[in-house]
């Protein structure tokens, strides 16, 4: 925004000390900027992790037989795989980034709560532990899904306890979180910032924040079920005295679904950032961009049973269920067709963020279309299971989420720290990673087809070609990682200040925040006067029009 | 075959892309009715998805060639929507959208109406294998039997008043089925969920502890295949196979005789 569009007004001190920074600032703190860091670097060590273990799961697959580890670890690392990349690594990378930037983007100078968000994050982090510790105390058995029976029947398995424990911690904390999310939006936007004068991203943690807290207690109440049952003579889902064990689906996906919006919706959000800057133009159809995100997110609850095609639920209730989920696609596809839109006419400079933002397009609606493919019951019916979802769910949260969050990652890197990431290993970065990710999870939609099931370690060797395929491909994604962690390690040891606004973005928290910002976010908070993405010229219609005869 | 057409122009797709295929195919061959109707279908799907994929590379592809900026500083075009094009893009996929509702619906309500008379074979799944106990539903049966309480407990299906006898045979992880006739599983579990699946029938059912599921199949090949457990059901989960050996109808009326004549219950 230019000088004529945003005034200035108050007189807030400066954030800028001469002070050296002490731990204790950091384990202390309640400002949004440090709780959004720690949270980034916290789930980027999780993303590591939760990558050595689907490393493990690539090699054990490499070949039919099962020859790595027993079926037990197999299992544990299905489960904690899944766990710490949902849990552990998108969700608090999530949080992190809200809580940096959006605060940033309505001229707020901090949360609505900060204390709040503080514990958030510390619960986050106790959480985390408790789930690690299944490393050394025994791995959960029974997926990320730990559907009962399977999880109420072993009650002397103590990984299945803690696994427990820990997503209720992180339960808490993304309520907290989202509870935070919901009232800073709605009450500290700066003066002039109207609902629709809300950049994309801050619609997304808006309608992020309400699938948190809507969502988080489902997961709540049901993790206690299987605690009492376990552990208390309850019987919720055991059928031997009465249970019933589709409740635990019902209950579980309940949560589920709306989750899986809670890990896309913020990529939503940071594409529609990236792609109106690197093509200078405005977002298009800003307004139906805004409202397919409410109503993807309304729509999330309302189609939890199309996890459950296959399970006994009542057939006559799955065909509404099977309608309402190819329903959800068109106002995805709207999101599709306006980036696109987006970039028609626009000015494109292929910078790291919007290179990776290209690929987030590419391989999102790859993952859409396998989405569709699934919600069909009768297709359903076959793939429901296979390594058909393994495929389809990767193509949606590596190829939609993950590398949305590395868009973020490159994109907002300067603004954290004041460094810019080398370009060059970032498009290697890219490289590996869009081509490794291809090669693993589209094999993964012909294995389902074909017959074979997921969370299986032993296989017919009718499939042993696409795995190889997947496992090697798993290999050069992994490599792709290291030329980011050595982009991080290289770039802060270099220390090379980059411009304020490298990317000359004209997002409020690029036009009136330092890079990195001041303690206090702004000097003066910003009056808005003008919409979002305000870039890109006029261009007469006949000025255009003789452009074209000459282009 | 209009479907011919659409697989070979959807082969000759991939092929040109260069995914890696290894000459399995893209969908399990199906060896019943049914599961030709799902193979076509999942066909026409894929087709459509591979349109709308060449349509997004295709124009991420033409943005990249055509509005590339050339050197620092400039800008785009200052549109900020069309909405004539935004409600095509909003309706078009809609009406797409109903329309594989529709004529997925088709084939759902198919498999909810089973016929009445039918070889009735009751799957059960346990920690790591499958049970199988043949029933007919030709022949009149003792209401108070213990075979109709599982009948009445098929979950939420309506159709559901068949007439079933005991055939007194039972299998276990080895099950045999004739070619040409109506045959409807009921599924169930005994410890936790397992899911019963032939991928040949392009159809699955979880096994639930305490309900039945049911399906219905006509197979139109014979040969020999593989049941897998399709839901994750403790360590061995991998192996829980069994299987399954499809013959024509006179093998497998000698075979059930036999097997009828060698099972305790007989005497």
């Amino acid at each position: 925004m230019s000088e004529t569009t945003v005034e200035h007004h108050g007189h807030q001190e400066h954030g800028h000390h001469d002070y050296k920074p002490h731990w204790s600032d950091w384990l202390f703190t309640t400002d949004a900027k440090k709780i959004g860091f720690i949270y980034i670097i916290m789930s980027f060590v999780y993303f590591i992790v939760g990558g050595a273990l689907a490393g493990m799961i690539r090699i054990e697959l490499a070949t039919p037989k099962m020859d790595f580890v027993d079926g037990v670890t197999y299992n544990g690392l299905v489960s904690m795989h899944g766990t710490i990349m949902i849990f552990m690594w998108v969700m608090p990378f999530v949080a992190g980034i809200i809580n940096f930037v959006m605060p940033l983007q309505i001229g707020a100078r901090d949360m609505a709560f900060p204390r709040l968000n503080a514990m958030g994050l510390w619960l986050f982090n106790a959480g985390a532990l408790v789930l690690l510790a299944t490393f050394l105390l025994g791995m959960p058995q029974a997926g990320w899904t730990s559907y009962a029976p399977l999880s109420t029947l072993d009650k002397k398995e103590i990984g299945m306890d803690l696994w427990i424990l820990g997503i209720q911690l992180l339960g808490v904390s993304s309520i907290m979180s989202g509870l935070n999310f919901i009232v800073t939006v709605v009450k500290l936007r700066a003066p002039g910032m109207t609902w629709f004068r809300m950049p994309l991203f801050v619609w997304s943690s808006l309608v992020v924040g309400w699938l948190m807290i809507l969502a988080m207690p489902a997961i709540a109440v049901t993790l206690l079920e299987v605690f009492l049952e376990r552990h208390f003579g309850f019987t919720f889902f055991g059928p031997a005295h009465g249970g019933d064990p589709i409740l635990y689906q019902h209950l579980f996906w309940f949560f589920g679904h709306p989750e899986v919006y809670i890990l896309i919706m913020p990529a939503f959000g940071i594409i529609s950032e990236i792609i109106p800057v690197f093509s200078r133009k405005p977002v298009f159809g800003y307004k139906l961009m805004a409202w397919s995100m409410i109503l993807i997110a309304f729509l999330s609850f309302l189609l939890w049973a199309h996890h459950m095609f296959s399970s006994g639920m009542d057939p006559r209730l799955s065909l509404p269920f099977m309608i309402l989920t190819m329903i959800i696609g068109v106002p995805t596809g709207v999101k599709m067709f306006n980036w696109m839109a987006t970039m028609w006419r626009g000015k494109l400079y292929l910078d790291s963020p919007m290179i990776f933002s290209l690929g987030f397009l590419i391989t999102f609606a790859v993952g859409g279309f396998g989405g569709i493919i699934l919600a069909s019951i009768p297709i359903d019916l076959h793939i429901t299971n296979t390594y058909f979802v393994v495929g389809h769910m990767h193509y949606v949260l590596f190829g939609g989420s993950v590398m949305a969050i590395f868009a973020a990652i490159y994109f907002w890197f300067p603004k954290m720290t004041g460094y810019k990431l080398n370009e060059k290993l970032a498009l290697w970065h890219f490289g590996f990673t869009f081509i490794g990710s291809n090669l693993t999870f589209l094999p993964m939609h012909w294995l389902g087809m074909l017959g074979m099931p997921r969370r299986v370690a032993d296989y017919d060797p009718l499939y042993a070609n696409d795995n190889l395929m997947a496992s090697i491909g798993g290999a050069i994604m992994g490599f792709g990682t290291l030329f980011l962690v050595a982009n991080y390690f290289l770039t802060l040891r270099k220390k090379e200040r980059c411009a304020e606004n490298p990317w000359n973005s004209k997002g409020l928290e690029w036009t009136h925040a330092s890079s990195p910002p001041s303690a206090n976010n702004f000097d003066e908070i910003p009056i808005v006067t003008t919409d979002p993405y305000d870039y890109g010229v006029l261009t007469p219609p006949k000025a255009a029009k003789e452009a074209k005869a000459h282009g | 075959m209009k479907h011919k057409l659409i697989r070979a122009l959807l082969a000759l797709f991939l092929l040109a892309a260069g995914f890696p295929v290894f000459g399995n195919g893209f969908v399990s061959e199906a060896i019943t009715d049914y599961g030709v109707k799902i193979t076509d279908l999942s066909f026409v799907m894929m087709f459509l998805c591979v349109i709308f994929f060449v349509l997004v590379v295709g124009v991420i592809g033409y943005c990249l060639w055509k509005f590339r900026a050339t050197g620092p500083g400039q800008e785009g075009a200052k549109i900020h929507g069309f909405p004539a094009l935004e409600i095509v893009w909003t309706v078009v996929p809609a009406l797409i959208m109903l329309w594989l509702g529709a004529i997925s619906s088709v084939l759902v309500i198919q498999q909810l109406n089973p016929p009445a008379q039918t070889l009735l074979i009751k799957v059960t799944g346990y920690q790591f294998g499958f049970n199988f106990e043949y029933f007919d539903s030709n022949t009149a049966f003792d209401t108070n039997s213990s075979d109709i309480k599982v009948e009445k407990n098929i979950c939420g299906n309506p159709a559901v008043s068949v007439k079933i006898k005991s055939l007194n045979v039972k299998t276990t992880d080895d099950f045999t089925i004739p070619k040409g006739t109506d045959i409807r599983f009921l599924t169930t579990a005994k410890d936790v969920i397992h899911s019963f699946w032939v991928p040949e029938f392009l159809v699955k059912r979880d096994m639930v502890p305490g309900l039945v599921g049911d399906f219905w199949i006509n197979a139109i090949k014979t040969g020999d295949f593989t049941a897998k457990c399709a839901a994750l059901c403790g360590a061995s989960h991998g192996v829980m196979v069994a299987k399954l050996h499809v013959v024509e109808k006179q093998d497998f009326e000698t075979w059930l005789a036999a097997q009828a004549a060698a099972s305790p219950q007989a005497n």
